[in-house]
């Protein structure tokens, strides 16, 4: 009831800023929409190219996350709870990949991991003759370089808001800080960690910037879905809708099932 | 059978400085706000340590700022109680109630099953399957209560159990309380600021200024 009160309040040129803003964002999917050639939509997607930059897509995107979990979670741990000097400093460049440009991650990513001259990369090749860029890992590094701080974001917020007393008290119960982290620290964790894994996904699953800087665009074994996208556009732009209405869907199913979160439909 | 603590904690600027010798007996611990009576139950929990001084329970050293002897809270057999949300959210009465007991190792059947004829047995059976959310803030501290009980600990640590709650409902628990203190030997706390719990519930007081 407040809502709406609220929303019936808003002065005329708030309301019509928010519907030229709304129009906006809706345009383009509406146009997207229309392109889409339903009929076909469903051989566009299954046929051979497609299909296999959406399977690599998947296996990567997925791959990237557990990466981002991975790492996230004891950084997000280490930066909302334990005090120590210069932390704002490992916080900016934790979260430094989330602004900045994408190529200029791939940039640096090749500098760092690159065969010939990186600054690992050489060591790596020479060493065991290990290629990560132009590879499929190469993809999962670069998607989860730009998903990782949109996780510890997200879980360090979380962390930040559990009382605990929780935790303390689970000490007092017996737990060791292994079961103390497993079985109250990540249970109340939950919610965050879930929006913090979505978050991360779609990001690593939207790549394109750092991704085709680092890993290339090589059909079959770096090229991800956005970069067939891009591709297809002049070769079969049916094909190109047809792959990015795919990826809106996924998207749409990413905010649905955080709409406790974020749409605060429930509570 | 002895409890005695004697040294100080500091946390940032705030410092307590305490003198504290227990048998096996209740303990009412009184003071203003902010005098640290919570901070003293955590000392006694292991949840924090002490910067000067020790802890011996027993003839055992549980904490030594000296020879840095300190043993942790999950390994100290204490049961704690708070004036609220002392109860694991996303646990039902039943599983809050076996928390204490499959962390000592006992199997999830098993400490179901404890913890189902724990309740039962104080006749809570209408609750078991409840989520804390559920229930009234009498029926949480008396599950809480149930709980800290459970594993038989050596050290009871109260803090503030009945304040919470409404001025009508806190006899019965009160009761309750003394009960189940008495049943069991061990290092009893209570912090309150009711006069009422100090005589009804505890042997000595101890005021902390």
């Amino acid at each position: 009831m407040t809502k709406r009160k609220a929303i019936s309040r808003a002065p005329w040129f708030v309301g019509v800023g928010a519907v030229l803003g709304f129009i906006y964002i809706c345009v383009p999917l509406v146009g997207l929409l229309r392109k889409i050639s339903w009929s076909s939509l469903v051989s566009q997607v299954s046929s051979g190219p497609t299909r296999d930059a959406l399977s690599l897509s998947l296996v990567t995107s997925i791959s990237a996350t557990v990466v981002s979990v991975f790492f996230g979670l004891p950084l997000a741990w280490v930066l909302a709870r334990v005090r120590f000097r210069g932390s704002s400093l490992v916080r900016a460049l934790v979260m430094l990949p989330m602004v900045l440009p994408p190529v200029v991650g791939g940039v640096a990513l090749l500098a760092a991991y690159g065969k010939s001259s990186g600054l690992v990369g050489a060591l790596l090749f020479d060493s065991f003759g290990l290629q990560l860029t132009f590879s499929p890992i190469g993809v999962v590094i670069a998607e989860a370089f730009v998903a990782l701080p949109f996780l510890v974001m997200a879980v360090e917020g979380g962390l930040r808001a559990i009382d605990s007393r929780y935790e303390e008290l689970a000490s007092t119960m017996g737990a060791n800080e292994v079961k103390k982290f497993y079985l109250v620290t990540l249970r109340l964790l939950r919610p965050s960690l879930v929006a913090g894994i979505a978050v991360a996904w779609a990001r690593a699953l939207g790549e394109f910037g750092a991704t085709i800087t680092f890993a290339g665009n090589i059909v079959g074994r770096t090229q991800t879905t956005p970069l067939a996208v891009y591709l297809l556009l002049e070769s079969d732009p049916q094909a190109a809708y047809a792959l990015s209405f795919v990826l809106l869907v996924i998207c749409i199913g990413v905010l649905v099932s955080m709409r406790d979160k974020w749409l605060g439909s429930r509570r | 059978m002895t409890l005695s603590l004697s040294g100080t904690v500091c946390i940032g600027s705030f410092t307590l400085r305490t003198e504290v010798s227990a048998e096996n007996e209740i303990i009412a611990i009184t003071g203003a706000n902010g005098v640290g009576k919570t901070t003293l139950l955590r000392l006694l929990a292991g949840i924090i340590n002490l910067t000067t001084g020790s802890l011996l329970i027993d003839g055992v050293t549980y904490d030594d700022a000296t020879t840095d002897i300190f043993v942790p809270a999950n390994k100290r057999g204490v049961a704690m109680v708070f004036q609220n949300e002392t109860l694991l959210p996303f646990l039902s009465v039943r599983d809050n109630i076996a928390f204490p007991l499959r962390m000592s190792g006992m199997s999830r059947s098993q400490s179901r099953e404890v913890a189902k004829e724990a309740i039962s047995s104080h006749g809570l059976s209408k609750l078991a399957y409840l989520m804390p959310r559920d229930l009234s803030g009498g029926q949480s501290q008396r599950v809480a209560i149930v709980r800290a009980f459970i594993s038989t600990p050596k050290i009871i640590l109260l803090d503030e159990p009945l304040s919470a709650l409404d001025e009508n409902a806190r006899p019965e628990l009160r009761k309750f309380l003394r009960e189940k203190m008495s049943e069991i030997s061990g290092y009893k706390f209570v912090v309150t600021h009711d006069r009422q719990d100090v005589d009804q519930i505890s042997d000595r007081e101890i005021h902390l200024n």
